[in-house]
């Protein structure tokens, strides 16, 4: 049981494929053919040169046909016979190019959906931990450009490869059927092209990563420059940052021009072969002809299979370096398939979660090395509200994580794989072991607001409703709990209220704006559970305490975790755990905590409470 | 702002205005020009050298000046590569000279465009015009010059040398040519329609895989995971059937090019055929013409690619052009540059010291977007070295005064005096030489910790620096950093925690020694212990600085000269701090709020 992820490269490819494998391949075999009629028309010139217009002898295995229409005669005199075959090759060679068009790029555009599909709904799968780990603009990248070369690469790079080797391939055989000597002086200067290829993958393509890399460079001096508008003008560094940009702007230039005079010699040098090429066919077909070891009509087919060889040849070199590109970008989706999603326990549980929480003993670290949470236990009854009290580093978000199941602790069943063993204890809700309950059953039951809570682009509406079962009232209640949170009143003074559009296009909120939109979002979704991390710290104090009198009264019932390092926060909570290092240095209502003499609760009150004395002692 | 916006009609009104980037290259790009009209003419001359070698050596079976007539053929081909070389360096050369040209252009218009300009503008959008339509435009103006010519010379000398040879023949290739551009026209209208709709979704599709990683972990506290896939399904969907569309129709045309190409051999076989057999036509001349069809028909089918492109390059071009001609909203007076200097060329030896006295005089203002005055007749004197707290709720527009005195805006109505004298006396250089200015968020530039601090004051020594670290309490935790003052704080400072950002920011702002204080005040994002450092370095940077502190914390306010209550835009309310609890308005309203909690 569980995710198998794809075991190569090659099956990422074939799984995308999947109902279109055929069709792909049938492509591959109508590039074949339609390369062999290629071949024909040159073909049909020669026998016109040389036995219609010319009085060589009609080739044995055509004598047959051309008695069958009445002879050579009959051609002579109806020239158009031939020009009709040449039309009907293009013809069938044409139908043969649109079957080969079609049957490449309508699967490759198939694949590009599903690869992208799957990519999306893999990593909605993935940990949190890998989400926190990752470097968003990195993997954006690769579900968009690397998808997209492997999209291109089976599109064309891929079908022009197959064509280009079929060519060479036939048109090699064939040329060493018609005169040995004239096919040596076709292909003899072909493997220099492989030579190119190479010189072309090593160099410029160490070229286009200097460029890259400047133009990153650049591309992070505008960011910051834009982003910290307000600090370059209040400081007048207009000047200094213009020239900054300068610099890094000529510097993208030398390494263009770097690239532009490799690039110029590499595509002049690739024409000096392809030219010498038709030199050397020439020379030897004219000097071939005159000493009458070959026919004119022969001459012309060499001619012309020479110049259909030469751009093929010519773009083998560089079709290689992409196949290479694509090969690395297939690498960098592997990376990603090959992550563990999350996966739920075989026989799972989904008791109610409106129950009683305890922390058992709950010991637990992000990385194996340092614990963030040292032994840990509490007990929480339904309905009741935890404050958790601690600095930063302390450990009190983890609470947070380990209770919605983002972050889980090891399985007791498992062997410990030797060491310190850092994620240990239990965790259960109503005497259930979360472990065995679904995470999205949990999830649904313990409701959370992250510190950066995301807002999706769509309407604030949109985004309150969207986690909520739909009903009758849906509107009114999403009001209920904009109201709550704060935000009713700013979104309702909008020009198109809760139908404002959020984000680039849309309005941008502020973060607190954005906390409280949030927290409107989960009151919604009417959870049994309701955790606040820090949630209100991009609020100012004022709206903080306005939002807090307004929730006390709507979540009555429900069981509430509240994480803050604000006393005020946390005060009025049943039972408050003050976190120190990850451990629990104090637990107790705030009376029993304020009375028992110094500790950190103590010492963060006083502190607190002292800017308010030195304020009130005024009146 | 739409990124897929497309000219329909080429306009050249537009492009004129791109031209002085361009003209600087005239010279090359006319070389360019003659290096592909010498290079076209050898392409013609290719089929025309093989026709006198079979009409005049292989079918006559005459030796005699064959190798002169290979010498020749071979000189033509190293000349032709020469041409290559040579027109593919000059063309990289002018598309990198104009796209820089332009790229540096477009960023010194953005350091003068106004503040409002940036709270409008996303900065993708920004950096799309300054990076990627700049390198676009350099690249669409040169190979589009390059492929329209080489492809006009070869079609001109073409169509000349084959009415030269037969014009019988010439006529039919005509005739084909014109039907051949007839059917591309129709193809390529359809393609071109549809890669817009391509475009618009694919950039949906970017934006739609964009949300859903950034959201992800939201998504999963939400249990929305399956939604949000159902919903980029429904993205990729409609981009897979546009997309397929289109694959449809390149499908057919590049084959029907293909086929048409096939057509005009076999007309040129059979017409060319019968004047062979009745002595009318060489060989040779046969041949040639055979050649100049295949490659007439792939000429075609290239324009018809590049001309489309060429004409959708436009809408880069006016979006940056867009862009140079906007106008900065703040525009210094003749007099105060003339004295003073502008932006680029500071006249530092005739600046006066900034001495810190503030006044608002009768000042009325709204924002260029808003549609109320957020201030009227307002009046403020505010003496130098004094402090100004101004406290309000969350948006309820506490940075108007800050950016008056910022001069980042203007007033409408009225004045605003430094040291008695109107803002706009004396440049926006002048003022903010010697402004200070933290923001909440605080901004570093990439760089060295001390890079970031030194951005203060430019020429400070390392030990000033160091001295402005210390002085703010932020030489603990630098010198504890790996690599300590040569620290890398990351892009945008995000290898630092955001107190210690914060901390860089007031060592900043202190090198510079401002007259005038500027600090946008951070709600609590920072634990308690870090906040009590961070208050002590305030301290520190406002002692003896005229200061406009946007506030959060209690010390701050209690410690400002002047309170402005700020309640939906409006100054509500003005005063020391005892006046107004005694006013029991507003602001004791606040004041009982955030503070309640802890009685």
């Amino acid at each position: 049981m569980g995710y198998r992820p794809p075991e190569s490269k090659k099956a990422i490819l074939l799984d995308a494929l999947k109902g279109r494998r055929a069709v792909y391949a049938s492509a591959i075999v109508i590039i074949f053919i339609n390369n062999l009629l290629d071949f024909v028309g040159p073909q049909v010139v020669r026998f016109t040169v040389d036995c219609v217009i010319g009085g060589e002898p009609i080739p044995a295995r055509l004598a047959p046909y051309i008695n069958l229409i009445g002879g050579i005669d009959t051609l002579r005199g109806r020239v158009w016979l031939c020009g009709a075959v040449v039309a009907l090759a293009a013809a069938l060679c044409t139908a043969a190019g649109c079957l080969r068009n079609w049957w490449t790029l309508e699967p490759s555009e198939y694949m590009a959906k599903n690869l992208r599909d799957r990519l999306f709904g893999h990593i909605q799968r993935l940990p949190f931990d890998w989400h926190v780990r990752i470097q968003t603009g990195d993997i954006i990248q690769r579900c968009t450009n690397d998808v997209d070369m492997v999209r291109n690469t089976a599109a064309n790079v891929l079908p022009n490869f197959a064509r280009g080797v079929f060519i060479i391939i036939s048109a090699a055989a064939l040329m060493f059927s018609m005169d040995p000597v004239m096919a040596a002086a076709g292909l003899c200067l072909m493997p220099l092209f492989s030579i190119t290829g190479v010189v072309y993958h090593r160099v410029i393509g160490k070229t286009f990563l200097a460029v890259d890399e400047s133009e990153g460079m650049l591309q992070s001096a505008a960011q910051e420059n834009l982003t910290g508008v307000r600090v370059v003008r209040a400081f007048g560094r207009e000047r200094f940052e213009i020239e900054r940009f300068g610099r890094r702007n000529d510097d993208l230039f030398d390494k263009l021009i770097k690239m532009g005079v490799n690039l110029s010699a590499f595509w002049a040098f690739s024409d000096l072969i392809a030219l010498a090429q038709t030199v050397v066919v020439v020379t030897a077909g004219a000097l071939r002809c005159l000493n009458g070891q070959l026919t004119v009509g022969t001459f012309m087919v060499f001619f012309s299979y020479t110049m259909m060889l030469l751009w093929p040849a010519r773009e083998t070199g560089r079709q290689l370096s992409e196949l290479a590109k694509c090969s690395i970008s297939l690498g960098r989706l592997l990376d990603i398939l090959s992550q563990q999603p999350e996966q739920d326990a075989e026989n799972p549980l989904t008791p109610s979660m409106d129950a009683g929480i305890a922390f058992e003993n709950v010991t637990f670290s992000y990385d194996g090395v340092t614990p963030a949470l040292k032994n840990v236990s509490f007990t929480l009854e339904r309905g009741q509200t935890l404050g958790v009290l601690g600095g930063t580093g302390s450990g009190k978000s983890t609470i947070a994580y380990l209770l919605t199941r983002l972050y889980d602790l090891s399985d007791p069943n498992e062997e410990p794989s030797g060491g310190p063993v850092l994620n240990t204890g239990r965790i259960t809700i109503g005497g259930v072991d979360i472990r065995r309950i679904p995470r999205g059953h949990v999830r649904r039951g313990v409701a959370m607001v992250l510190q950066e809570p995301f807002l999706y682009s769509k309407t604030i509406g949109e985004n309150i409703r969207g986690a909520s079962n739909p009903g009758a009232d849906l509107s009114a209640r999403m009001e209920r709990a904009a109201s709550v949170a704060a935000i009713h009143d700013t979104v309702a003074a909008l020009d198109d209220g809760y139908d404002t559009r959020v984000g680039e296009r849309g309005v941008t909120l502020s973060g607190g704006q954005k906390q409280r939109v949030a927290i409107a979002r989960m009151l919604l979704q009417n959870a049994p559970v309701m955790i606040f991390d820090d949630s209100l710290s991009a609020v100012d104090t004022q709206t903080d305490a306005r939002i807090r009198d307004a929730l006390a009264e709507h979540t009555a019932g429900t069981t509430v975790i509240l994480i803050s390092h604000r006393v005020g926060t946390l005060m009025r909570a049943d039972k408050i755990l003050v976190l120190n290092g990850g451990e629990v240095e104090a637990e107790g209502s705030h009376a029993e905590l304020i009375s028992g003499g110094m500790n950190t609760y103590r010492r963060v009150y006083d502190l607190q409470r002292a800017a308010v004395e030195e304020g009130g002692g005024s009146q | 702002m739409n990124e897929n916006e497309y000219p329909s009609n080429f306009s050249f009104a537009v492009w004129k205005k791109i031209l002085p980037f361009a003209r600087p290259m005239g010279g090359r790009l006319v070389l360019v020009v003659l290096l592909l009209t010498v290079n076209a003419l050898i392409d013609i001359a290719y089929p025309l050298m093989l026709r006198h070698i079979l009409n005049n050596h292989v079918v006559t079976g005459d030796a005699a000046g064959l190798r002169a007539v290979i010498a020749l053929y071979a000189a033509l081909v190293v000349i032709q590569v020469f041409t290559v070389y040579m027109f593919i360096r000059l063309a990289l050369f002018c598309e990198f000279t104009i796209a820089r040209e332009l790229r540096g252009a477009v960023f010194k218009r953005l350091q003068i465009l106004p503040i409002s300009y940036y709270s409008q503008t996303p900065v993708g959008y920004i950096m799309a015009r300054c990076l990627s339509d700049t390198a676009n435009i350099g690249d669409r103006i040169v190979w589009g010059i390059v492929d329209m010519s080489w492809g006009a010379a070869y079609m001109v000398f073409a169509i000349v040398t084959m009415f030269a040879l037969n014009w019988t023949l010439a006529l039919i290739m005509v005739a084909f040519m014109a039907v051949l551009s007839c059917v591309t026209y129709w193809f390529q209208k359809r393609i071109l329609k549809m890669n817009r709709e391509v475009r618009k979704r694919n950039s949906i599709m970017t934006g739609a895989m964009n949300e859903g990683i950034t959201a992800a972990r939201t998504t999963k506290t939400l249990v929305m995971e399956n939604q949000s896939l159902e919903e980029f399904k429904g993205v990729t969907g409609a981009m897979k059937l546009v997309s397929s569309r289109i694959a449809l129709l390149r499908s057919i045309y590049g084959p029907t090019v293909f086929f048409a190409g096939g057509l005009a051999v076999a007309a040129v076989l059979t017409a060319g055929g019968m004047l062979t057999l009745q002595g009318a036509l060489a060989l040779g001349t046969l041949a040639a013409f055979i050649s100049y069809s295949f490659e007439i028909s792939h000429q075609i089918s290239h324009l018809a690619h590049v001309l489309p492109e060429f004409v959708a390059s436009q809408a880069n071009v006016e979006r940056v052009t867009a862009m140079l001609e906007r106008q900065p909203e703040i525009i210094e007076t003749p007099e105060a540059l003339e004295r003073y200097g502008g932006n680029f060329d500071p006249k530092t030896e005739n600046w006066e010291p900034l001495l810190g006295d503030v006044e608002f005089s009768d000042v009325t203002f709204m924002y260029p977007d808003g549609t109320v005055n957020v201030l009227e007749h307002f009046n403020l004197s505010v003496p130098r070295g004094s402090m100004v707290a101004i406290v309000g709720e969350t948006g309820a527009g506490k940075s108007t005064l800050v950016n008056l005195v910022c001069r980042f805006f203007e007033p409408t109505g009225g004045r605003v005096l430094i040291d008695g004298r109107d803002i706009r006396d004396r440049t926006q250089l002048w003022l903010h030489s010697h402004l200070g200015y933290v923001l909440q968020d605080p901004h570093l530039f990439s760089g060295s910790v001390t890079e970031n601090i030194r951005y203060g004051r430019l020429e400070a020594t390392d030990e000033e620096v160091r001295a402005a670290a210390r002085a703010v309490g932020a030489d603990a935790f630098i010198e504890k950093l790996g690599g300590g003052w040569d620290a890398d704080v990351g892009e945008g400072g995000g290898r630092l925690s955001t107190g210690q950002k914060q901390l860089v920011s007031l060592a900043r702002a202190i090198l510079a020694d401002p007259r005038i204080f500027i600090l946008d005040e951070a709600t609590s994002s920072v634990d308690t212990e870090a906040e009590r450092l961070i208050q002590r370095a305030v301290a520190v940077a406002l002692k003896g600085r005229t200061s406009f502190v946007i506030a959060h914390r209690l010390s701050t306010i209690r410690a400002a000269d002047m309170i402005l209550v700020v309640d939906q835009g409006r100054i509500i309310e003005r005063g020391s701090h005892e006046t107004l609890m005694a006013g029991r308005g507003h602001y004791h309203d606040l004041y009982v709020r955030q503070f309640a909690a802890a009685e």
